[in-house]
């Protein structure tokens, strides 16, 4: 079905191949997992099979053959090869281009020119197979991580392709997301669907998988039967650089109160005369958008040292807490910092971001640069050359930031924050779609900024993450939404939102 | 399964030089390089003209950064134009977008046009010149005058319209002197200088970001 | 749109400004989106005020001067509104299979639609990066005026990459979903001139012959 013969590719202004002579035969019908710590070439090597590359990146250099249902990618143009695969990239959210369930999934079909009537009809068959219960007239931005995972793969298989390729999907969803992913693997395996996977979580695959293909450095570095995959310990994985089981990490409740707060979570109230030093304190925040409450906390305390994880579906209000915290949103209420209350202004002076998109923040031409321009920002002058040295950034000094890597430019802005003396340094959403060697660094650097003696906020669907990096936990509600009982709140927040 | 080379054009080795021929039918990529650069640069002039509301001093200030401003996105779509055709498109949305914000539509004409203009300009340097870019920007800036156009063309009619409501003949007079021809066409000549300008800002900031983040 | 922006804009369209403003409060207060009616409302006034009040209360070369530009202005805020109703109504699919029933080429139509789900994801990705330089202190009216090149450079040149990154998922997928291609795409929902558009034209076409037979009260002035 998919024969990959000698490939090797470079991406275009990049320095080394991102794919080392591949040779790679999948054939009719088989689940096959690629696998590989970030930068192994395994979701090249799916952009190879639907031909985004070459065809989406000019001036890439591409050497060998691949052949897909026996066409070959580079003879055709795009839509011929999404005629015969279907894609889900790694983050569904960005990959919508319309409003509503009904009308991303018919998208691909109206597109290729399908007969009206057998579009309608297919639409309706793949929403009810996958995409069940979704609410129809709900903007797909409004939906949980996990449903516009559903949305996504309706999406891709509406117009029935013969093979269909995904990205991490596993990435950013909770236990029982994934189990309603499993399912939809199955029964796009069991109509004979050739399904390849690129994943560094593999666990959940067990029971569909019929190879598992280890990539390193740009080729197959081994590969795995179902058996043998069976077999292989966690901690085999985890030399590969690879992610084990699903787990939902437990943290110590921080102590907060509020309609915001889910019910049975935070840990009451705390007098107003045992804060701890340093400590932020919120006092009868709340938050109005577009007419509606949005977030609605009486009191909270979070303390400095240590990371507090804010944890919530998509619409809980969790970067609107950022921003209040940060200044960024107005709101009602008090915002103090070691006792003091800190106006807007001084919030904003006091406070970093680290955003998902850290390039939305890197202003200057050269990473020396962006680490002078901090620190003008903070109080006295600072040696940059030492301050690069030891943040382990001086290999880098010359550098655009745009030109580095996503886990080295989000080192820089974490390295901007500390040069600058931030006191309370907010992660959105750190760890999308990371290995687990690369969680381990992102997770030190949290730590390395909770030590500095910052009140660190972690804003994270991974419970990975969570549990290496956090400290306590507070998840959040939409205030206006039904509390469920305390013993389903212990669960994923996201799980209460799908079952509703 | 042989090992040599099979890919066609991307194995070409990328030098501008061997990007041509240019053909007139776009590819789907082209389409949507088209609209991403046209959402920029509405987004970066408007951004500055909601400066500019601020009061109508702070828009005669304001207005000629336009120009300026915009060079910075337009440059790097010129550096990404594969396709004859692709600036026009571009000229055409563009005006469309400004019709939707309230531009009359006599402006829209002009974009097209001057986009047409800015195309042919492209193509005597081959889609390549940094030169012929930064010019074809400079005409390209000069779609600023489209706003003003129905006032140009019938200037009395407009005052008349509102001379009637209360102001006096004189100052209608004065105003009639103010916005004579001379003077519009200088604000004009003021706006095409900032979009040269523009044109070596955009250069500028290709030379300093995008080309060494590989972007461009 | 074409038929406010004609009206509007032609030299007597003065007499057509108060219907169109009408129109386009109208159609805000439909979606319904208050603030947009709320805008479309103080800005007619702002420029009414200023345009027709002013120079009588206080007449000097200046106010007449205001008074000109926002009499000129007035008109881009009924075609704006109108625009923008446009805009915020229309979903990128049913614009381009809009835009094809009406024989617009494939170039144009396409572009469009994908301009219309574009212009979120930049418009989010500017307002991140302005929060960012907020954070940083490099927003603030003495830093613009000081360096305005560096400032504008340090707002565009992040955005300008955010958001091709941004947008690089999303055109990836809609590519490979057939977007933009050479065949002939089929509406899932093919649109129609239903009685909700057949209600909107005899409205408008009240409104317009409303403004030709009574009085416009920017043409008269202030009694």
């Amino acid at each position: 079905m998919i024969e990959i013969g000698g490939v090797t590719w470079t991406y275009p202004h990049a320095d080394h191949p991102a794919l080392r002579g591949l040779d790679l035969s999948i054939a009719r019908g088989e689940l096959v997992a690629l696998c590989g710590a970030s930068g192994s070439g395994k979701s090249t090597a799916l952009r190879l099979i639907n031909g985004l590359v070459p065809h989406f990146h000019d001036d890439g250099v591409l050497t060998g053959t691949v052949t897909v249902d026996g066409v070959v990618t580079t003879d055709v143009e795009l839509d011929a090869l999404g005629s015969i695969t279907g894609t889900v990239l790694q983050h569904p959210g960005r990959q919508f281009f319309t409003d509503s369930v009904r009308e991303e999934t018919a998208f691909a079909m109206e597109n290729l020119g399908f007969a009206r009537e057998l579009t309608r009809d297919r639409v309706d068959r793949t929403v009810a197979r996958l995409a069940t219960w979704m609410p129809p007239d709900q903007p797909l931005r409004h939906l949980s991580g996990g449903q516009q995972q559903q949305v996504a793969i309706a999406s891709a298989t509406a117009h029935e392709p013969r093979v269909v390729l995904l990205d991490e999907p596993s990435s950013n969803l909770s236990p029982d997301a994934v189990a309603r992913l499993i399912g939809a693997l199955g029964q796009l395996k069991s109509a004979g669907v050739t399904i390849v996977v690129a994943e560094h979580r593999l666990r959940y695959l067990e029971g569909l998988v019929d190879r598992v293909i280890v990539m390193r450095d740009g080729a197959v570095d081994a590969v795995w039967s179902a058996a043998e995959f069976r077999g292989v310990s966690d901690a085999d994985l985890a030399r590969e650089g690879l992610r084990g089981e699903v787990r939902s990490a437990d943290l110590p409740s921080a102590p907060a109160t509020g309609p915001s707060i889910e019910a049975g979570t935070g840990a009451g109230e705390v007098p107003a005369g045992e804060v701890p030093a340093g400590a932020l304190e919120l006092d009868a925040v709340r938050c109005h958008l577009g007419g509606r409450t949005v977030l609605d906390i009486s009191r909270a305390v979070l303390r400095a040292g240590e990371v507090t994880a804010i944890r919530g579906r998509n619409g809980a209000g969790k970067s609107t807490l950022a921003r209040v915290i940060t200044g960024l949103q107005r709101s009602s209420g008090v915002v103090g910092l070691d006792g003091r209350e800190l106006s807007r202004g001084a919030r904003q002076r006091a406070s970093a971001i680290v955003m998902q998109d850290v390039q939305r923040q890197l202003f200057t031409e050269s990473v020396e640069a962006e680490i002078r321009l901090a620190c003008t920002d903070a109080a006295g002058d600072l040696d940059t050359s030492a301050v690069l040295a030891s943040l382990d950034l001086d290999a880098l000094a010359q550098r655009h930031p745009l030109s580095l890597s996503g886990g080295q430019q989000q080192r820089l802005v974490v390295a901007a924050a500390r040069v600058a003396g931030r006191r309370i340094v907010v992660f959105d959403e750190p760890s999308s779609g990371v290995d687990r060697r690369h969680l381990q660094s992102i997770s030190n650097e949290i730590r390395r900024v909770a030590a500095d003696g910052a009140v660190v906020i972690l804003i994270s669907h991974d419970d990975d993450l969570l549990a290496l990096a956090a400290d306590r936990g507070i998840t959040l509600v939409s205030p206006g939404e039904l509390q469920a009982t305390p013993s389903a709140a212990t669960t994923d927040a996201q799980t209460m939102k799908e079952t509703r | 399964m042989s090992e040599s080379p099979t890919s066609a054009a991307a194995s070409a080795p990328a030098s501008p030089s061997e990007r041509s021929p240019l053909s007139f039918s776009f590819t789907a990529r082209d389409i949507v390089t088209i609209a991403i650069f046209a959402v920029l640069y509405v987004v970066v002039v408007f951004a500055i003209g909601m400066v500019g509301v601020i009061s109508p001093l702070v828009m005669v200030l304001t207005l000629p950064l336009v120009p300026v401003v915009g060079g910075i996105p337009y440059m790097l779509f010129l550096t990404r134009v594969r396709h004859a055709g692709m600036v026009t498109v571009f000229g055409v949305v563009f005006g469309l977008t400004t019709m939707a914000w309230g531009h009359p539509w006599q402006s829209a004409l002009v974009i097209v046009a001057v986009s047409l203009l800015a195309e042919v300009v492209i193509v005597a340097g081959r889609y390549r010149s940094k030169w012929s870019a930064i010019w074809a920007y400079t005409i390209f800036s000069a779609w600023m005058i489209g706003p003003w156009i129905p006032l140009l063309l019938d200037r009395e009619a407009y005052l008349e319209a509102q001379g009637a409501a209360g102001l006096g003949s004189d100052y209608v007079e004065q105003m009639d002197a103010l916005l004579s021809a001379p003077v519009v066409l200088m604000l004009w000549f003021a706006c095409i200088v900032c979009g040269f300008l523009g044109g070596l800002l955009g250069t500028a900031v290709l030379r300093k970001h995008f080309v060494r983040a590989g972007l461009a | 749109m074409l038929v406010v922006s004609v009206a509007v804009m032609s030299p007597s369209g003065l007499v057509f400004v108060p219907a169109g403003i009408v129109l386009a409060v109208a159609l805000a207060a439909s979606e319904p989106s208050w603030s947009r009616v709320a805008v479309l409302l103080a800005s007619a006034a702002i420029m009414y005020a200023l345009g027709w009040i002013l120079p009588v209360v206080w007449p000097n070369g200046l106010t007449a001067t205001i008074g000109i530009a926002c009499g000129y202005l007035i008109r881009f805020v009924a075609a704006f509104g109108v625009g923008a109703h446009l805009v915020a109504t229309t979903s990128p699919t049913r614009l381009s299979a809009g835009l094809r029933a009406w024989r617009i080429p494939r170039a144009i139509a396409v572009t469009l639609a994908v301009m219309l789900r574009f212009f979120p994801v930049v418009a989010s990705t500017s307002a991140a990066v302005l929060d960012a330089m907020r954070l940083r202190g490099l927003v603030g009216a003495r830093g613009f005026v000081r360096h305005p090149v560096l400032s504008i450079e340090r707002f565009t040149v992040p955005m300008i990459a955010a958001s091709l990154r941004a947008s690089e998922d999303l055109s990836a997928s809609t590519i490979l979903r057939g977007l933009g291609s050479r065949r002939t795409p089929v509406t899932l929902d093919p649109p129609r001139f239903g009685w909700p558009d057949a209600a909107l034209a005899l409205a408008v076409a009240a409104l317009a012959a409303i403004s030709m037979v009574l009085p416009s009260p920017l043409a008269e002035g202030i009694p």
